[in-house]
């Protein structure tokens, strides 16, 4: 849903429903005050990638001003919608006091020209800001008075959207990166079908999760992400290594959080080892001011796991499926490809999705690099399910479909018999999966 | 040629947030079209903003209407379709009809 256009009926919609809703709080809870958040989003993108990092950076700060001022919070609801992201929060504080603190947000955030943040007293009237003597709020461009541009469209969309997109690089790329990683995961779960995997259909081979599963795992992992970018960002001086030895520290504690929110079960453990080695590559080249190329993130995680499998495979008893999967077969598995600097992504699953995407648009290109993926990948997660056997059956079998058989209109069909199969024999490709996430990631981070 | 439709309820659309327009519409005792315009850009716009309710209201042949518009920044089309789907309620029609605008 996310970067995808809202029409104008619906963004109309939106603004008669918000209004509505702000009635009937106001009449269910009294005499009380609400704080209602939108976005300052030109256009019809509203939903934008930015507006969201932006909105969740709105809500985190009124919540801690409403906590700072122990102001009693009654109630908080927020919508995602094409049209908008928006929040009301239903407050037991007089209007003015609110209206005061929040306009200190909407001026001295960097962000919080993006913000609206009306405040509506008990009787529903919205309070203005100059009653409160702040100025008019004015052009995010050039800094006459907003109505005025705004009715004689000075400035483009684009113009608008680009300066948008620049002051979240600027003040909120961790927040920004955090939510392409919280995306990325979301569009491997729900990419549907997908042989063996959980998707929205079904669980696939797993007995033990859904995609609620997933959606609480993601949860969980999101606020890790920024840690690793933090950190990285903070000690990018230190020598390779013990950035690594940091990032695995958060790493392990990302993996108790997941471990926490799925009771017990592993949904994205090599997912967190990935992400860890990305952000930690993103976090060190931001903090050198490089540029994210494709060759500058593979050299950085080569730097990182120079001495992964050495310490990892050679010199330890193997205590997880991968170091397992390597005493038993010799193969590198996840850790192999993390010391290539994820060359497999960079060189194979990245420029395939792209060529893909191209001709048969995200999705279709999704499912196909998926099998892709799968026809390469020596996946742990299979081995340790269907042994040897199984692993070299799902290999060929993706290979030959995607080599042999497809017909890009056949896909789903074809997925979804892949999938019965792979439930039958009780597999299923979580390291492929993961990959495909970072391909996606990869897609919408790297610059050129 | 459509019949003038003069036997409308009193109505509105719109909300008071920046960049929309809260619209109310009412019959009216005189012919024609009375239009009543608050507007923080009424000094630059009022007269723009009013030509283009007179004309989406005339393309609906409504007469005997005051329309009181409070505008709060809304870009034209956003008064235009409000004015519409405030009219269109006015005559209890549920559906607004965004092909003519």
């Amino acid at each position: 849903m996310i970067d995808t256009y809202a029409t104008v009926e619906s963004i109309l919609n939106a603004k008669e429903k918000r209004a509505q809703r702000q009635n009937e709080l106001l009449a269910r809870f009294g005499d009380v005050s609400l704080v209602s958040l939108s976005l300052a989003i030109p256009g019809l993108l509203k939903l934008s990638h930015s507006a969201v990092v932006i909105f969740d950076i709105a809500v985190s700060e009124i919540r801690l001003l409403l906590a700072r001022e122990a102001v009693t919070l009654l109630a908080f609801e927020s919508t995602l919608e094409r049209s908008g992201a928006e929040g009301i929060f239903t407050c037991k504080a007089h209007s003015d006091v609110l209206k005061k603190l929040t306009c200190q947000i909407e001026e001295a955030h960097p962000l919080g020209r993006f913000m609206d943040i009306d405040v509506l007293n008990a009787q529903g009237k919205s309070l203005s800001r100059e009653a409160f003597g702040y100025s008019k709020r004015r052009c995010l461009l050039c800094g006459n008075e907003a109505k005025i541009c705004a009715r004689s469209q000075t400035h483009s969309y684009e113009a608008l959207h680009r300066y948008i997109d620049v002051s979240v690089q600027t003040y909120a790329w961790k927040q920004s990166m955090a939510l392409w990683c919280k995306r990325a995961m979301k569009t491997e779960v729900e990419l549907t079908p997908k042989p063996g995997l959980v998707d929205q259909e079904n669980s696939g081979a797993h007995r033990d999760m859904d995609i609620s599963t997933f959606y609480a795992s993601i949860e969980a992992i999101v606020p890790f992400t920024e840690r690793f970018l933090e950190e990285a960002y903070r000690y990018a001086n230190e020598e390779p290594k013990g950035a690594f030895s940091r990032l695995r520290r958060i790493g392990l504690e990302c993996e108790s959080a997941m471990f926490e929110a799925t009771r017990g079960v592993n949904t994205h453990k090599g997912m967190i080892f990935c992400l860890a080695l990305f952000c930690g590559a993103i976090g060190r080249l931001k903090a050198r001011n490089e540029s994210f190329t494709c060759k500058a993130l593979q050299t950085e995680i080569q730097a990182l796991c120079a001495h992964l499998v050495e310490a990892d495979l050679l010199r330890q008893k193997p205590h997880s499926a991968g170091m397992r999967f390597f005493e038993e077969t010799g193969s590198l598995g996840i850790r192999g490809v993390a010391q290539s600097g994820f060359a497999l992504v960079f060189e194979t699953s990245l420029p395939f999705f792209r060529e893909r995407c191209e001709r048969f648009g995200e999705e279709n290109a999704l499912k196909q690099t998926l099998l892709l993926l799968m026809s390469i990948v020596d996946d742990s997660t299979l081995w340790s399910r269907g042994g040897l056997e199984g692993l070299a059956f799902v290999k060929n079998e993706a290979r030959h479909l995607l080599h042999v058989s497809l017909r890009p209109q056949d896909l789903d069909e074809v997925l979804k018999r892949f999938d019965q199969t792979m439930i039958a024999k009780n597999l299923s490709p979580g390291g492929s999966a993961d990959l495909l996430a970072l391909t996606w990631l990869l897609s919408r981070i790297v610059e050129s | 040629m459509n019949t003038l439709h003069v036997d409308i309820q009193p109505a509105h659309a719109g909300t008071l947030e920046s960049s929309d327009a809260f619209v109310r519409v009412m019959p009216n005792d005189r012919a024609g079209v009375e239009i009543e315009l608050e507007s923080s850009v009424a000094e630059i716009y009022g007269d723009a903003i009013e030509a283009s309710v007179l004309q989406t209201v005339l393309a609906m042949n409504v007469d005997r209407v005051k329309v009181m518009i409070q505008d709060k920044g809304a870009l034209d089309f956003v008064i235009k379709a409000r004015v519409q789907t405030a009219l269109l309620r006015a005559l209890g029609v549920s559906e607004p009809d965004w092909s003519t605008l």
